[in-house]
């Protein structure tokens, strides 16, 4: 019986591995055609966001740049307010043939006219400075400060380089860093000089949608910062790496004194975006490559967190719904098997099935075990056949099978040996060999009783009863045969001592 | 059962480990923007703007932004955002303002309806005295002001010289002074104006305006005060204003200047960074004087705007102005000793007054009893303006003093009784 179970359970084992096996490769096969469109998808939409952030970048750096643009126009436009009359630009303190009162007159003209024009604007120096150092307007004490020499004339005159326009911008005069000068020559011996704290610049360099570590830089012609979002950097030098990167940049492009051009350019650890503002000076925009990067990271993080869900869900589904299948399937499958094995009359083994088991079970001796084969056979059973039919024969057989299962547990491997006649094998382990003898005989007993109760009806019409050979094998005996034919002994000795009976197995039978 | 179970897992996990859409969430600005406006020099704009840098981390949900610039044209400037109504909401403003724009207590946002905001506790009943206008507290004193005179030591040592007590050693002083064409005081013309009224007012025993801002003298009156103007200037007792400014007395041309205590970083510590010793005088005066002449005034004023959208908020900012310890050590005593108890507190925590503005205040405030309290319109810019442009006239010959003093008196006159001077 074990050995029948054995041979079934591997047989449903190895078609559930089949089964899994099947699964394992669909979730790989799935795992590996996810993984490849994953890496698929996801550098393309990282060569995507690099390109959208670096149009974003680019857009909006250009859109600094106009800010900026404007702003100096607008100081520039200012400036030019001051040619509205010759007096206010022709005037010279330095001619020596105006008279002291006509001067003060002039001047006190000309300071009506700076503050009428400068009125609205966050000005930290707006006036005029004569070749002689003179000054008109609003010159700084802070201004003032950095010639505790005299020069300024000279030195602001220094920083004239539009030669068309009169003009120019400067920063960083005499160590200075907090404010950022323009200049505009009026007439030969008198420049106009307005200058902002740079700070004011961070109202202009307001960049709505701007990436965290982005950092925003204005830098004058040497490459000193102007303007910083980190405050901390206005004044120094743009760093080594960003400007050597913009070097690169202007050897690659051959437009760098187009205004309309902006220029980026993404690193292994910038991406950086310049634009060249109307006095030539720069708008820088750098964020780490890393930073940009930072929300495909997230996505691809995402989409193998996503990937591994779903294999791992179709896995568990998978193997759900095999479970489900495999029961149906188990049990068709073992239906076929038991076909095979099973005697359909009796719902025993048969014959050669009960052989094999039992010849399993003795190949596999034990000390402590006595095997006990019982052979049965039912007396005058033709007379059913011939007096009530073979039909009822059949069912005959049907019930013995019945109270055979019935009687023994399911340790008992029971098997129909052909005709009426039917076998029994059964283990005991670790018994005393008389206890063995008397518990076969109890329960040999009860099996006598039980036939005869069962089939009283067909003991009165035919006489009817059943024999029995009972051959309790050594712990070492292992051959079938001899089994066999020992309790085959034992059963011709109860037939020929008057059936309805059993007999144990003698040497000497 | 099993697989709602297993979709709803993963669905759970699909979704804790998508930080993409939380990340990708703008946050919307939810700022309260509010103007703010002041003026003075490079140091005060410097200080103001790192003080707003703090109190705008502390209040991230509150933006300010700022107008500032020099004093000269600053009137204006304010004339233009008063009388079109688009002033900042937080304004310094001079004390005569508040005279000028606001004569009924409508001009400015009434403070006490902010006292929830602003601690008054911090000011006496005296200084809150200063900004109330028609039972309107219009205006806090940040601190208060004089007028004080430093002389260049080392110039006077130089030439045999004592500081002057009186006005005519001043004039005695230009006379030695004009040997080597350099000049006993140099001033603005606000200091000039004001330097004045006082030497008439001690000379002349009367006061050169009412307490209602009207002209209290007459032409014959101004002839004496552009008598002496004159007189100064000629004999290189006054550097002529127009060539006036601060180098010149940094470097020794100017012996002496006379200005408000709120600006003596500018001229005392300057000239005793070039090496010079600086001597604290004190005020001229005119023999048997019944008036001083020397006035004090709140040094300057916060206010805030009646119109503001954002009463709240600019009053969290007036108050951070007036009584926080950070902006009390930025602004030091800058605008003169601070009236707030609190801003006092944080200075004396950091033995911060061992300044000189502190010790001229600390003089100044020991003779307050000469002092009067400063009339709105002895500060008015365009009464100052046609003083010193009528002036000129007189000053270059161009104009008899009689005919001058006529014409000073009566464009004056015409601004003090609040007409339009005719251009």
């Amino acid at each position: 019986m074990d050995k029948k179970k054995v041979g079934r359970d591997n047989s449903g084992e190895r078609f559930r591995l089949f089964q899994i096996e099947i699964l394992a490769v669909l979730s790989a096969l799935i795992l590996i055609v996810t993984a490849f469109l994953d890496y698929v998808i996801l550098k393309r939409s990282g060569a995507a966001m690099r390109e959208n952030v670096s149009e974003l970048i680019a857009a909006n750096g250009r859109q600094l740049e106009l800010n900026i643009n404007s702003y100096f126009q607008r100081m520039e436009t200012v400036s030019t307010l001051m040619f509205s009359d010759e007096d206010y630009y022709l005037y010279d303190e330095t001619d020596s043939t105006i008279e002291e009162y006509d001067k003060v007159k002039s001047e006190e003209n000309i300071k009506n006219r700076i503050v009428d024009i400068g009125l609205m604007e966050n000005y930290s120096d707006f006036g005029i400075i004569y070749s002689d150092d003179h000054k008109v307007g609003w010159i700084s004490h802070g201004t003032q400060d950095l010639f505790p020499d005299g020069g300024m004339y000279e030195v602001f005159s220094g920083y004239i380089v539009n030669d068309m326009k009169n003009d120019g911008w400067c920063f960083g005069i005499n160590g200075n860093t907090d404010r950022m000068y323009y200049i505009k020559r009026l007439n030969p011996n008198a420049i106009l000089v307005s200058s902002i704290y740079t700070r004011e610049l961070s109202s202009v360099f307001i960049y709505p949608e701007q990436l965290d570590d982005m950092r925003i830089r204005m830098i004058d012609d040497s490459g000193k910062i102007v303007f910083s979002s980190v405050s901390d950097e206005i004044g120094q030098m743009l760093s080594e790496k960003i400007a050597n990167e913009l070097k690169r940049m202007d050897l690659d492009d051959n437009n760098k004194e187009d205004h309309n051009i902006s220029t980026s350019i993404i690193t292994d650890e910038y991406l950086i975006n310049v634009n060249v503002c109307s006095n030539n000076w720069r708008v820088i925009c750098s964020v780490p490559t890393r930073k940009i990067l930072s929300e495909n990271e997230a996505l691809k993080s995402f989409t193998i967190r996503v990937s591994g869900c779903l294999a791992a869900l179709f896995m568990f589904v998978g193997l759900f719904i095999v479970i489900r299948l495999s029961r149906p399937m188990d049990g068709m499958v073992s239906s076929l098997q038991e076909r095979a094995a099973i005697d359909k009359l009796s719902g025993v083994m048969n014959k050669a099935t009960f052989q094999e088991a039992v010849e399993a079970r003795l190949t596999n001796p034990a000390d402590n075990r006595y095997c006990v084969f019982v052979m049965l056979d039912m007396d005058n059973f033709k007379q059913v056949n011939d007096k009530l039919g073979h039909s009822y024969g059949d069912q005959v057989i049907i019930r013995v099978g019945r109270l055979l299962r019935r009687l023994y547990d399911t340790q008992t491997m029971i098997g129909r040996m052909g005709g009426d006649e039917f076998a029994l094998y059964t283990e005991c382990i670790d018994i005393p060999r008389e206890e063995v003898v008397e518990a076969v005989t109890s329960q040999m007993d009860k099996v006598m009783e039980a036939f005869t109760e069962e089939f009283e009806v067909e003991r009165v019409q035919c006489n009817v009863s059943i024999s029995a050979g009972v051959y309790i094998a050594e712990p070492y005996d292992n051959d079938y045969s001899e089994v066999f034919n020992n309790a085959d002994k034992a059963l011709y000795e109860s037939k020929h001592s008057g059936k309805s009976r059993y007999t144990f197995y003698k040497a000497d039978m | 059962m099993i697989i709602a179970m297993a979709v709803l897992v993963t669905v759970v996990i699909i979704r804790n480990s998508s930080g993409i859409e939380q990340e990708s969430v703008k946050k919307r600005n939810d700022e309260t923007g509010i103007k703010m406006s002041w003026w003075g020099n490079d140091s005060r704009h410097k200080y103001t703007m790192e003080g707003i840098d703090i109190f705008k981390e502390n209040n991230p949900d509150i933006n300010v932004e700022y107008r500032y610039g020099e004093w000269s044209g600053y009137e204006k400037r304010t004339k233009v955002w008063m009388e079109s109504h688009t002033e900042a909401d937080v304004m310094q403003i001079n004390y005569a303002w508040l005279e000028e724009y606001s004569n009924d207590g409508k001009g400015f946002y009434d403070l006490n309806e902010l006292s929830d905001y602003i601690d008054l506790n911090n000011f006496t009943e005296d200084e809150l005295a200063y900004g109330i206008k028609n039972g309107k507290l219009n205006a806090l004193p940040i601190a208060m002001n004089t007028h004080t005179f430093y002389y260049n030591q080392d110039v006077l040592d130089k030439y045999g010289l004592t500081v002057p007590k009186t006005w005519d050693d001043i004039i005695d002083m230009g006379k030695v002074l004009a040997e080597h064409d350099l000049y006993v005081l140099g001033m603005s013309k606000k200091q000039l104006f004001l330097m004045l009224v006082a030497y008439y007012e001690q000379t002349y025993g009367e006061k050169v305006f009412k307490e209602d801002g009207s002209l209290n003298i007459d032409a014959d009156d101004l002839a004496h005060i552009l008598e002496f103007y004159k007189e100064m200037i000629d004999e290189h007792a006054l550097c002529p204003i127009d060539v006036f400014d601060r180098n010149k007395y940094m470097s020794g041309e100017i012996a002496g200047t006379m200005c408000w205590i709120s600006d003596t970083k500018i001229y005392c510590d300057g000239l005793a960074e070039t090496g010079a010793k600086v001597t604290r005088a004190a005020y001229p005066k005119a023999s048997g004087a019944k008036y001083s002449g020397w006035y004090i005034k709140p040094a300057t004023m916060w206010a805030i705007s009646a119109e503001t959208a954002h009463p709240k908020e600019a009053a969290m900012l007036l108050n951070y102005l007036l009584n926080d310890p950070a902006m009390a050590r930025l602004q030091k005593t800058e605008k003169g000793v601070p009236v707030s108890d609190a801003a006092v507190k944080a200075l004396e925590g950091e033995g911060l007054f061992d300044t000189n503005e502190y010790k001229a205040m600390q003089e100044m405030m020991e003779h307050q009893e000469e002092l009067y309290l400063m009339i709105p319109n002895m500060e008015n810019e365009k009464i100052i303006d046609v003083f010193k442009s009528e002036a000129d006239e007189y000053l270059f010959d161009k104009m008899s003093l009689e005919e001058c003093a006529q014409n000073t008196y009566a464009a004056m006159k015409e601004i003090a009784d609040g007409k339009t001077p005719e251009e």
